[in-house]
């Protein structure tokens, strides 16, 4: 576009930028208050540092084990959706059999059944081969529900890859499975990561499936966590605030160090998805 | 290439039973057994089934509270979609316009998208109580004073603020792709037969969009329409059920008054809205295709 206006457009990009970040500047600098001082002072810059909030708060939150549980269940759900959702995807794609038909139709129209519509049954099943306070029952659980939009972001991606590659192989001898981890597995790196990249914010932001399956305190993700913390700690902001900014650095610290490859998997699962 | 049948049959079932099981397991089991449960009084303990016919569907129709919960779900879809689909395509816009540190207003701007919902309300929730006050305090404007999540109209309004800040730049990034999919020779020609910026972008760039509107539009709609962790954290639902979206309505009937059958029907109910918007959206997608 021309660029009369430009001047124009980056102080008004800029303050709503700023817009943006009030909430994440608010919370920030109010965790460093203490009581009396958040009652009157909201705006204004701490008149001095408190870490003692940190403290108790991390305390508090069982940080460092709500924070490793997240991590087992991010880490678990994206192995086995990654993995499982490959083979299926090549499978799928290579060899188009007309049960291998049916299979691809059947994961299609799984992809529009929303969470709240299985719920109820889903807690019944995991409770039946004794998954319920179990971070592999939240694990497994979140491979059944991530294969099927994986299998499709993968599919696309195999169908663009030539045969030829795969046939020298299978005219090597090698079996089917030697050949997938050594010849087409890797050739998959960019869609993994797209993969990994979208289910990787699911898995850690989800709220829901977690809260249903885990009720013991000491297996809690970090959504869980807080949401206990909020309810416990109802309106102690000098203990809340802190604990919020526990709950985000995380996410904001991958985010910043893979922002360009985060950027561009967020949008090509957007457009393929 | 071929495979002996013995070969066939290993290779299907290492590579595509996991999917198989793990997929009926934990979506088409409890797909079934939801549809199945709706017809049925169930409190989820017992192992007596009774079975009642449609009268759950028909309870459902006349429940007054799910209606407010559909009602509010689709109002709150309604306006998010419509001013997070404006504010995120006006964003684009700018930071197309290759104006020093788009780079960094975009990376911020989508900040709020990649964090728990749970974390924005109650992130929000300070703001709402406390921070905006302080500010109407300060500036002496009452608007800013107002009990924003204590009335079911101002609770409303919080609710599709917090919603616009987290998928505005979700949206903004998808527009940007888009509008960096227009080829330059086309913009600069347009420029040469004297086209003004809004003529460039009514004409020339809107066309180019029409992909991106409507994965933009159907994402808005989706993410709203199944909205929890938000109002779950910000406002419970409340004031008075004024802000509890079909999505926690369920939740409540299923796992805190313990109605399965009754909340399956409802779960059945919703999941049928869920469906009509997706096949309006494979119609659009397919008449593009055609186009």
């Amino acid at each position: 576009m021309k660029t009369k206006y430009k001047t124009l457009l980056s102080v008004l990009i800029g303050f709503c930028v700023v817009l943006f970040l009030i909430p994440f500047y608010l919370v920030l600098i109010n965790s460093f208050k203490d009581n009396a001082e958040l009652l009157t002072n909201i705006l204004s810059w701490p008149k001095r540092f408190i870490l003692d909030n940190y403290q108790r708060a991390f305390s508090q939150l069982n940080y460092t084990k709500v924070f490793i549980n997240s991590l087992i269940v991010t880490i678990g759900s994206n192995a086995g959706v990654t993995v499982f959702s490959a083979m299926a995807a090549y499978r799928l794609e290579r060899y188009p059999t007309r049960m291998n038909k049916v299979i691809k139709l059947v994961l299609l129209s799984g992809l529009i059944i929303p969470f709240q519509v299985i719920m109820i049954p889903l807690m019944k099943v995991l409770k039946s081969i004794h998954l319920i306070n179990s971070l592999f029952g939240v694990i497994l659980t979140y491979w059944g529900m991530g294969i099927a939009f994986t299998v499709f972001l993968f599919r696309g991606f195999i169908s663009s890859i030539p045969k030829e590659v795969e046939e020298a192989a299978f005219i090597d001898g090698s079996s089917l499975m030697y050949m997938f981890w050594k010849i087409v597995f890797p050739l998959l790196k960019p869609v993994i990561f797209t993969a990994v990249t979208i289910n990787t914010f699911w898995f850690w932001n989800d709220f829901l499936l977690p809260q249903l399956i885990l009720s013991k305190k000491e297996l809690q993700t970090i959504p869980i966590a807080i949401n206990a913390f909020f309810g416990q700690y109802v309106m102690k902001w000098d203990l809340a605030l802190p604990a919020l900014v526990m709950a985000i650095i995380p996410a904001v610290v991958v985010f910043i160090c893979f922002q360009k490859y985060i950027v561009e998997g967020m949008v090509s699962g957007a457009v393929k998805g | 290439m071929k495979e002996s049948r013995k070969t066939r049959i290993l290779n299907q079932t290492m590579f595509v039973l996991p999917t198989v099981i793990l997929f009926s397991t934990f979506i088409i089991f409890p797909f079934v057994f939801s549809f199945v449960t709706s017809f049925s009084k169930w409190n989820g303990v017992s192992n007596v089934f009774q079975w009642i016919g449609v009268s759950n569907y028909l309870k459902v129709m006349e429940d007054e509270h799910f209606l407010k919960s559909f009602v509010y779900t689709i109002e709150n879809t309604a306006a998010v979609t419509v001013i997070a689909n404006i504010i995120g395509l006006l964003f684009a816009l700018i930071l197309t316009c290759k104006i020093r540190g788009s780079k960094f207003f975009r990376s911020v701007l989508i900040l709020p998208n990649i964090l728990s919902g749970i974390v924005l309300g109650f992130i929000w929730k300070f703001i709402f109580m406390k921070g905006l006050p302080a500010f109407g305090e300060l500036t002496g404007i009452d608007f800013f004073g107002i009990s924003w999540l204590g009335t079911p109209t101002t609770a409303f309004w919080s609710i599709v603020i917090v919603s616009v800040w987290q998928m505005s730049g979700y949206v903004m990034l998808v527009y940007i792709t888009g509008i960096l999919s227009v080829p330059d020779n086309i913009i600069e020609s347009a420029y040469a037969d004297g086209a003004s910026n809004i003529q460039l972008i009514k004409h020339i760039i809107f066309p180019y969009l029409k992909p991106s509107f409507v994965v933009c539009i159907f994402w808005t709609i989706s993410k709203n329409l199944l909205m929890f962790d938000l109002p779950f954290s910000l406002t419970q639902g409340g004031p008075y059920k004024s802000t509890e979206t079909l999505a926690i309505h369920i939740y409540r009937e299923a796992f805190e008054k313990n109605n399965y059958g009754y909340g399956s029907a409802k779960a059945m109910v919703f999941f049928f809205v869920v469906i009509l918007v997706s096949i309006v959206q494979i119609t659009l997608n397919r008449k593009k295709e055609a186009d």
